[in-house]
């Protein structure tokens, strides 16, 4: 009778055993023979039962394309952007500062606003957008204005093959297109959005349901949020807009960002620490302003973490995620250098990312632990504010007054220079 | 108590209590499928285990008939391989080969219980060694080169610290 040996043992027999396993001895396993490393390497399940409590960073809830990476490479990349381990590349550089917004549209394309025009970068082989030539680009419609406003582009969202922009000249234009790669086709213009075109548009949105078709803009200089209807005409590609409501929000209180779930517009104001919630259905204000106004506090990004949360950052610095069923804020956290934050977007899971004011610094955040995880990132030597930022499972872009970066967590370790913040920024 | 008759690979019929053969599900939904009465006494082949493993199993499920069914596995349930039961300890101080085929034996017969215990002693096997002594314990040959070893361990370097 022939005795049976360990690799003799089928696959996921090994595998159920390594389970039992803390890392360590996985590691140790891996180090010892080729075949234990392969079976080790393919596993997925064996991965996600041994690294079940660290985190795992997931693409960003405007970019829905999974990539496609085994569970240990997942953790492995993981792991790097929790101990600040990357490759920093700067993709664009500008001689004059801007206030750009991007978006890395399903991986496949980084869309950049540059003063009044939006760009597209198409991604290669290895998803990292080609900066070299843009594969199209839209300037904004100039309009005479009898003051110094530009048409810069101050926001845009991207939606169900739309590209909505809205402008700093107090105008909005909506695009459409069939893929992303290829140029938009102009639907149309919108003139004067908010109080005759007096003041700036700072935020758009867009509701998409079959029922509400609505266009959102919003400024912060004034109080009214300004709704149209649009229908688009599938024949010929044409749209028809119209007028269709305006909601005061409160005297005082400014528009700064927008965020679409469904038919609930989160709104985050100028002059209020807290996000306001509007029910499209109803045209009534679920969460409303707080009778004081404050003018230094700012709502200055707002986002919908999942179906029942919202996450929003304020120009005190303050990191809040609040639950909507039971209007409570279940997490909050603050920037460690307590500059102002400018931007976020989380993963819908546990991953929150912050661009900060100062020091082009981006903080990352896991909302399941209130006690650490919390990493600096740099992207740019002068400092500047990250107006804006993206990522998928691999890499974060973003973008700072005079340059965007691309930092690639998915590299090796060993070979990289380490910037481990994470003893050195605790929250407590 | 009806019986059950099974027969190993090579040939050994071995009577067991019906309720303890049906701790193996493959076993229990042999007889389902078949339809067997108990009051038969039917001869059940199982030509992937040999008698002195069934034996062993037999002894196994003989200990533990009272023990309740296990629970679902849990994802968020903490790993522990320091709660094997000293009956169970003795029973597996056994070599390596025979070891291994009692792994094989509980998944073929899909015996949770025995599978869980006897997963959790090779793992204790492996816990806190180096792996030089990992090949030692189950005499593996290390087909690594100099130049590959160097390279895997800078590769997953980030599993070192917690």
């Amino acid at each position: 009778m022939s005795s049976v040996h360990l690799l003799q043992l089928p696959p996921e027999i090994l595998a159920h055993i390594f389970m039992n396993l803390e890392l360590q001895d996985i590691r140790n396993l891996m180090f010892s023979n080729k075949f234990l490393l392969n079976i080790i390497l393919t596993n997925n399940s064996l991965w996600k039962s041994i690294c079940k409590n660290q985190l795992l960073v997931r693409s960003s809830s405007d970019n829905r394309k999974p990539i496609a990476l085994s569970c240990y490479n997942r953790y492995r990349i993981s792991k790097n952007w929790c101990s600040g381990v990357y490759r920093k590349k700067l993709i664009i550089q500008h001689q004059v500062n801007y206030m750009p917004w991007l978006i890395f549209y399903d991986s496949e394309a980084l869309l950049l606003s540059e003063g009044s025009e939006l760009k597209c970068f198409p991604t290669d082989k290895k998803g990292l957008p080609v900066c070299k030539e843009s594969s199209w680009k839209l300037e904004s419609l100039p309009v005479k204005r009898n003051d110094i406003r530009t048409n810069d582009i101050s926001r845009f969202v991207v939606k169900d093959n739309l590209i909505l922009c809205g402008n700093r000249d107090g105008n909005a234009t909506m695009y459409k297109f069939d893929h992303i790669r290829q140029k938009p086709t102009y639907l149309c213009h919108i003139r004067d959005c908010i109080e005759n075109g007096l003041v700036e548009v700072s935020t758009v949105e867009m509701i998409t349901s079959p029922a509400n078709c609505y266009i959102l803009t919003g400024s912060m200089y004034s109080s009214n949020l300004a709704h149209w209807k649009y229908e688009i005409d599938e024949t010929n590609s044409k749209v028809s807009c119209c007028y269709y409501a305006v909601l005061n929000l409160s005297d005082g209180v400014g528009i700064r960002c927008l965020s679409v779930h469904k038919d609930m517009v989160a709104i985050g104001p100028n002059g209020n620490s807290k996000p306001l919630l509007l029910d499209m259905n109803t045209h009534q204000l679920v969460f409303s302003p707080d009778a004081t106004t404050k003018t230094r506090q700012i709502v200055r990004d707002i986002r919908w973490h999942d179906e029942n949360t919202l996450l929003y950052v304020t120009h005190a610095g303050k990191l809040s995620l609040a639950d909507i069923r039971s209007a409570t804020v279940v997490y909050n956290a603050m920037d460690p250098f307590q500059s102002s934050m400018y931007c976020v977007k989380s993963d819908g899971d546990r991953t929150i990312i912050v661009g900060t004011a100062e020091n082009s610094r981006v903080v990352f955040f896991d909302v399941r632990n209130n006690a650490c995880q919390t990493q600096m990132y740099f992207t740019q030597k002068r400092s500047s504010p990250i107006y804006s930022l993206d990522f998928d499972s691999t890499k974060l872009i973003a973008a700072a007054d005079r340059s965007v970066a691309v930092l690639n967590f998915n590299v090796n370790a060993s070979s990289t220079f380490q910037r481990d913040y994470s003893q050195r920024f605790h929250i407590f | 108590m009806p019986n059950i008759k099974l027969q190993s690979s090579d040939n050994e019929v071995f009577a067991v209590d019906i309720e303890i053969a049906k701790c193996s599900v493959t076993i229990k939904t042999m007889l389902e499928d078949l339809g067997v009465d108990d009051e038969e006494e039917e001869v059940v082949p199982l030509p992937n285990v040999n008698s002195a493993i069934l034996k062993k199993v037999i002894q196994w499920a003989t200990y533990h008939k009272d023990d309740p069914p296990l629970p679902e596995d849990d994802e968020n349930k903490e790993k522990r391989t320091d709660d094997i039961s000293s009956w169970d300890a003795d029973f597996l101080k056994v070599d390596q080969g025979t070891l291994f085929e009692l792994i094989l034996a509980a998944n073929y017969l899909d015996i949770k219980g025995l599978l869980d215990v006897t997963c959790k002693t090779v793992a204790n096997m492996i816990k806190g060694k180096t792996p030089d002594e990992i090949r030692k314990t189950f005499n593996i040959k290390n087909d690594f080169t100099a130049a590959e070893e160097d390279q895997v361990r800078k590769e997953n370097e980030w599993c070192e610290e917690k």
